[in-house]
């Protein structure tokens, strides 16, 4: 926000502050719905000033930079709902943008990296042994008793074999 | 109905249960699931909950159909007792609203399937949310296909078991065949620009995100409803196992081969999104039919290989899609159908009856509420509260099969008790209860895995617990989230929910009485050792094999005579 130098703005936060809040698709949308969507609530950022100048909408350059950090992951991706307060020194005045029940929205890609190789091929690997592996397996059972090879069938014969004096 | 009706082999039994497994959850649900949470972290809930409640639930259900050899009603009337059939028919109907609405869906799809052979889904001009918005506005054009749909679904279940079998090896081996060649393309696609972004994002995982609860309670949803576990199907085809069927084998065969289906379509979905959307995120967190229908289109008419390639892509993708969601609506149909033929009707009546009331009863969720949402893209209202009312419902059904497990260990525990060979009170019941079903019916001698006691935890534990957390989290979101949310004409609200559930439970419990009224009949193959004296249903007189007929029910055999081609 570009404020007057000379403006008694108080950077206390209870009374100078962004409010925000995200916007982000639902984790389980409905499968044949339209796209449902989650709004947290509003949090505040305080202000803090800086040396940066700016120019101000009346035309001068003699504004400041006031500025807010919205702790917001890279991984977020979604809208950013907005608004912001400032107070005078003495608290008297409460000057809100934009108008106050209204906020200003930016749409935010998703920027962190989708992923790392290593880890990545690992649970990979750790996946197809698992369900394909077991699946193999399962399916290698099947085929073993479905040629007559059942396990409880073979220990049987063993010892039917032991039994039968007819086979010594 | 004088002998009883079987699977040729194991394969037919495999590959019905995996048909009816895998459907469109594990083809355009499951990839949306893994992007909208962040990818391989969402892997980790879902395969835990492979173990921990589907492969039990299936186990159970191949156990109770095993011995009981009918379909879902009969299974409850035997297993719980007379008063509890109305359990059967509750996830009978399930099962079949499902149906209503998911033959509209299975028409899209072989919609689409039409569109892009035809090569009407590729080149400039062709904008996918206005073919998508004009089709769905097109009632008859809906209609056509969901008949189609329902046409083909008669037809394959028409003869009964082997006449299922064969359809879904066909349906089942082309499905994997034209996956694998999606994949390959999809693939091709994400290496060309020289990222494999789509790989990496859905096998890594973001350690910070992984105690969100969101995404295991996603996990756990997606798990059970792709296995379709708990839903009766694997009930309804163990009834036409061979008496010597491995069932623990075969639940982990259908497990898995579900999972791993899933695993190469929701690849094969995200290297092609990935590969080729600006904001990949951004597209697979919107709806299922969203992806399906409007990106994917998009995205496969970039595919390698130029309008070859396009066309190879979206026609084979649409035709898996379309096989899978045959193969569930085989399985969906036979679940209804096996329930008529239990109680005395002719198979060809029961296919008809079903067949017709899907058509009818579905016809409002093809043709009611097609609204326009904000962002322009037409979606079926009718159909969607549909599948929030059912969809939910279906955990019920979970819930009294783990019941019926629990009653009969405590019958047994309490005899055991009687005879002084158990020790009473509540200590007592967990350690003979659920045991003893698992070594009655489940760790019998056919079986290759032997089942130990972590099945009885999640019988005891994990069922009760994980069920009353997706209800709240599901509930409670509504209640947070929706206005007016008891109103129960609220579309959008818990009130209709609420409403839909009572009068169906109410109206099945109060038809309890007339509907074991009716004999049963039992599809007991030659020679297998099924008895059933021991169970609370055991003592019904009414309960018979097939080809047997009670006293004062003997007319039924005339009329079987009259109408079943032998």
């Amino acid at each position: 926000m570009c404020v007057d130098e000379n403006f008694p703005v108080s950077l206390n936060p209870d009374s100078s502050h962004v409010m925000f809040r995200t916007v982000k698709p639902t984790r389980s949308q409905s499968d044949y719905g339209p796209r449902e969507w989650s709004t947290e609530s509003w949090q505040t950022s305080p202000f803090e000033k800086t040396e940066t100048n700016c120019s101000l909408s009346i035309g001068n350059d003699s504004g400041i930079v006031l500025r807010a950090h919205l702790p917001i992951s890279n991984a977020f991706s979604g809208e950013v709902h907005y608004k912001a307060m400032l107070s005078t020194l003495d608290g008297t005045n409460l000057i809100e943008y934009p108008a106050p029940g209204e906020y200003e929205e930016i749409v935010v890609e998703y920027r962190a990296p989708f992923g790392t190789v290593f880890g990545s091929i690992a649970l990979f690997a750790i996946i197809a042994v698992l369900v394909w592996g077991s699946l193999g397996l399962c399916l290698r059972m099947m085929l073993d008793e479905d040629e007559g090879i059942h396990p409880a069938d073979q220990a049987d014969e063993v010892l039917d074999a032991e039994l039968d004096p007819g086979d010594s | 109905m004088t002998k009883s009706d079987q699977f040729s082999g194991r394969a037919g039994l495999i590959f019905a249960a995996i048909g009816a497994a895998i459907g469109t959850g594990n083809i355009w649900r499951f990839p949306r699931m893994v992007g909208a949470n962040e990818g391989g972290t969402f892997l980790i809930p879902w395969l835990i909950f492979l173990f921990a409640w589907s492969i039990p639930l299936v186990i159970a259900e191949f156990a109770l159909g095993k011995r009981s050899r009918t379909g879902t009603i009969g299974t409850f009337r035997i297993f719980a007792g007379k008063n509890f059939a109305w359990m059967g028919l509750w996830t009978a109907w399930i099962s079949t609203a499902i149906g209503f609405y998911y033959a509209v869906v299975a028409g899209w799809c072989l919609k689409y399937f039409q569109l892009g052979f035809a090569n009407d889904l590729v080149g400039e001009n062709v904008d996918t949310q206005l073919v998508w918005n004009e089709f769905l506005q097109s009632g008859g054009n809906v209609i056509f296909f969901q008949f189609l749909v329902i046409a083909i679904t008669l037809l394959a279940i028409w003869k009964g078991a082997k006449a299922i079998e064969k359809v879904n090896i066909i349906l089942m081996c082309s499905l994997f065949a034209l996956l694998f060649m999606s994949l390959g393309l999809s693939l091709w696609m994400d290496m060309a620009d020289g990222s494999l972004d789509g790989f990496l994002f859905m096998f890594t995982v973001n350690w910070s995100q992984l105690g969100d609860p969101e995404i295991w309670i996603n996990g756990l949803s997606q798990s059970a409803w792709s296995c379709s576990a708990g839903m009766g199907m694997a009930i309804t085809y163990s009834v036409y196992m061979r008496k010597d069927e491995d069932t623990t084998l075969n639940a982990f065969t259908m497990g898995l081969a579900n999972n791993s289906i899933s695993i190469i379509a929701g690849l094969t979905v995200l290297s092609a999104i990935f590969a080729v959307e600006a904001d990949p995120l951004e597209t697979v967190t919107a709806g299922s039919s969203a992806i399906t229908f409007l990106a994917l289109p998009s995205v496969f008419a970039q595919a390698p290989g130029g309008g070859v390639g396009a066309w190879v892509m979206m026609t084979g993708f649409f035709l898996a899609l379309s096989f899978a969601a045959l193969t569930s609506m085989i399985s969906t149909v036979e679940l209804c159908v096996r329930n008529f033929v239990d109680h005395g009707y002719t198979r060809n009546r029961s296919v008809l009856l079903t067949s017709v009331a899907i058509f009818i009863f579905g016809l409002p969720s093809a043709l009611l509420g097609i609204t326009i949402a904000g962002d322009g893209t037409a979606f079926p209202m009718f159909l969607e509260v549909q599948d929030h009312i059912w969809g939910y419902g279906l955990m019920f059904s979970g819930l009294f099969i783990a019941f019926t497990i629990w009653k009969y260990g405590y019958q047994k525990w309490r005899k055991m008790v009687d005879e002084g060979k158990a020790a009473p009170g509540f200590r007592g019941y967990l350690g003979i209860g659920v045991s003893a079903f698992r070594d009655d019916f489940i760790n019998t001698g056919d079986n290759d895995i032997w089942i130990g006691r972590w099945w009885d935890v999640i019988m005891y534990l994990a069922f009760p617990v994980l069920f009353t957390v997706l209800m709240v989290s599901y509930f409670g979101d509504m209640i947070m989230n929706t206005e007016n949310v008891w109103d129960p004409t609220n579309y959008n609200g818990l009130g209709i929910i609420l409403a839909f559930w009572g009068v169906v439970a109410i109206g099945f419990i109060l038809f309890n009485k007339h509907l074991v009224k009716r004999p049963l009949f039992r599809n007991v193959p030659e020679d297998a050792e099924v008895d059933i004296s021991m169970l609370p249903g055991g003592s019904d007189e009414l309960v018979c094999s097939v080809g047997e007929f009670p006293e004062g029910w003997e007319h039924l055999a005339e009329i079987n005579a009259e109408l079943v081609p032998d």
